[in-house]
């Protein structure tokens, strides 16, 4: 066994890890992407094969190679939090506005910028395009995806004593 | 894999020790506390892969590392993203997750379906879409990326910065809504 296969195998995943993320940022800089969670997913999914691909082809042992896949996948975790932050957060959203805005704004004024019923009409048809939701007779019902997601978060907040969030 | 194997304890420990906290204490400031508990399970791994053996009394040969150092750094960064993109996520979904309180509102509902006139009067088990938008006001004020003078809202110097690296980070990626 190669007595340096754990750092190899390391080094490989986190060379892989970045080149995810250059691939990332190259990507959607110069393309128009219109499923980008999946493509984020995809890259690092490339990644990690491309970790395991490298250990194999240095003859390090499964199991390391498979601590390459490890620290891509860990990679993800860490990453696509950040990524939400910066693509989908309302509140990073609300600070670009304020800050933006020579004067600041009033909270009548946000509230103008963020109609409750044209935010919620775009997030339940995001979500029934997302197959979490069905309409019917002009309401809509969870899917079996929909209560997939939901039970296990019900649970979570009864098991934690968690406000009703949102 | 001896590092692997007390990441797993770690961080089953410290999801452990969350659940307990928020079960018999009313925490107010529960990201920070879950974080807290994170903290306190860092020296407890440290210790546990300095005094087992390499093998943790189990493991076959071709599973121990010889380079201890690398074998419990590894751990130690498994340990942290399992912390910071798992539980402290699901933690933060389940407290302010907008798609899942929808979600959530239209299961608890008693038909089970909700129309969206419905759904804007129950959000947020009943206090309304109105109170989501100031919920996330309160938390940028409080964090003091914003300040209230004289009835509106400004960035405060760390607002400004946030903006400008999340509106850099926003424009070079391309991204105008929020998906």
């Amino acid at each position: 066994m190669n007595p340096d296969a754990l750092g190899t195998a390391l080094g490989a995943g986190a060379a892989w890890t970045a080149a995810a993320v250059v691939g990332h940022f190259m990507i959607f800089h110069f393309a128009h992407v219109e499923h980008r969670a999946r493509t984020v997913t995809l890259l690092f999914a490339l990644a990690a094969f491309a970790a395991l691909w490298t250990c194999l082809l240095l003859d390090i042992d499964r199991w390391r190679a498979v601590y390459g896949m490890v620290v891509v996948a860990c990679s993800f975790l860490l990453y696509m939090p950040f990524y939400y932050t910066v693509a989908a957060s309302q509140s990073v959203q609300l600070v670009i506005e304020v800050h933006a805005a020579p004067h600041g704004l009033s909270r009548e004024q946000i509230q103008r910028r963020y109609p409750v019923q044209e935010t919620l009409a775009g997030r339940l048809e995001t979500l029934a395009w997302a197959g979490y939701i069905v309409g019917v007779d002009g309401r809509f019902a969870l899917t079996f995806k929909g209560r997939l997601v939901s039970r296990p978060f019900r649970a979570t907040k009864k098991l934690w004593r968690l406000g009703p969030g949102g | 894999m001896k590092g692997l194997l007390l990441a797993a304890a770690s961080s089953l420990l410290c999801v452990g020790g969350v659940t307990v906290l928020f079960r018999i204490v009313d925490v107010p400031r529960r990201a920070a506390a879950m974080l807290g508990t994170f903290l306190a399970t860092v020296p407890l791994y440290v210790a546990a892969y300095a005094l087992t053996p390499a093998d943790l009394w189990l493991l076959p040969g071709g599973l121990v590392e010889s380079r201890g150092f690398l074998g419990g750094a590894f751990g130690l960064f498994v340990h942290a993203a399992l912390f910071f993109g798992g539980w402290l996520q699901v933690y933060n979904l389940a407290e302010r997750g907008f798609s899942l309180r929808i979600l959530i509102d239209i299961d608890e509902s008693p038909g089970r379906a909700l129309s969206p006139e419905e759904e804007e009067a129950a959000y947020g088990s009943g206090r309304g879409m109105g109170w989501m938008l100031d919920k996330r006001i309160e938390g940028l004020l409080s964090t003091r990326l914003m300040v209230e003078r004289d009835g509106r809202l400004m960035a405060t110097d760390k607002g400004t910065r946030a903006a400008r690296v999340f509106g850099g980070l926003r424009a070079f990626l391309q991204i105008d809504t929020p998906q």
